[in-house]
């Protein structure tokens, strides 16, 4: 009971951990997300070109 | 068009549900530590996503070794894949240590054992980048990537073992009773519950990504491949 109410208030670190986690995770799925649609872009822009050339 | 595969969708609810599930589980589930207070839930993400930039740096030796055996672009591109993915998490799991240090140690940094070869791998991993962006021969990038994967892959079981056998601050908590009193905390079923349920799920989003990456991997080469073909006949 006495230790419950000495819980250090921690929870601003808890959230910026959490925050941290989210931003790392999302940034770098967006970032996977638009390399794969310029690439693909730049893939049917090839394709397009080489038939032309054929 | 590169169609997506079947398993690769399944992967990505999977691995997002799982992940939501492990989120779930420490905001709900697991108890409040009583010293450390609410930061303490860091902890559960923490050691998942170093967990998971360990394994990365594995599978990139590995990839090294099988490319060096068979010199196929595949295992080239899978070791690029692993490594860009663990540069991400390891960096999280550094960020996440600081932001748990702060309440914990009264500091946001320290260069103790454990945070300074965490540090060193992750400049080890991010001078491969480098050295991948050095090299202009797709052959001698790929070699020379194996052979710095293979030997940068030296300085994982360092990082594991420092908290052991080195003088520390840090705690360890994956051990026996002996390694739990080196100023780790006792686990109680909730909190074992949801420290192993996160290393799971965090596994399964690593291979999920890996695969996406790889992927995108491939298709880099099948574009670089075609500006090759485009311009040669071009000219």
């Amino acid at each position: 009971m006495l230790s419950r109410l000495f819980v250090p208030d921690t929870i601003n670190y808890m959230i910026a951990g959490y925050v941290v986690v989210v931003v790392m995770t999302f940034g770098y799925i967006g970032s996977l997300i638009l390399r794969w649609r310029r690439l693909q872009g730049e893939y049917q822009r090839f394709e397009t070109l080489r038939k032309d050339q054929d | 068009m590169i169609k997506k595969p079947r398993l690769l969708s399944v992967l990505d609810v999977l691995s997002g549900m799982m992940i939501l599930a492990a989120a779930g589980l420490v905001f709900f589930y697991a108890p409040v530590e009583q010293m450390m207070g609410l930061v303490q839930k860091v902890f559960y993400f923490h050691v998942a996503t170093a967990w998971v930039g360990m394994l990365g740096f594995i599978v990139a030796a590995v990839a090294g070794i099988f490319y060096l055996a068979k010199r196929t672009e595949q295992w080239d591109i899978t070791g690029f894949a692993a490594v860009e993915i663990s540069l991400i998490f390891f960096l999280t799991a550094i960020i996440l240590g600081s932001i748990w240090a702060k309440p914990a140690w009264n500091t946001w940094w320290t260069w103790e054992p454990r945070l300074t070869t965490a540090a060193i791998v992750e400049l080890i991993y991010a001078a491969y980048l480098l050295l991948r962006q050095g090299v202009d021969d797709p052959e001698r990038r790929a070699r020379f990537s194996a052979i710095y994967a293979i030997f940068g892959s030296i300085s994982i079981p360092l990082t594991f073992v420092s908290i052991r056998f080195l003088r520390t601050i840090h705690p360890v908590v994956i051990g026996t009773a002996e390694t739990a009193g080196k100023g780790g905390f006792n686990m109680d079923s909730p909190m074992k519950l949801t420290f192993f349920f996160s290393l799971a799920a965090f596994t399964v989003f690593f291979v999920d990504l890996l695969w996406h990456r790889i992927r995108l991997g491939k298709l880099q080469a099948e574009v670089e491949k075609l500006r090759i073909d485009t311009y040669s006949n071009g000219m």
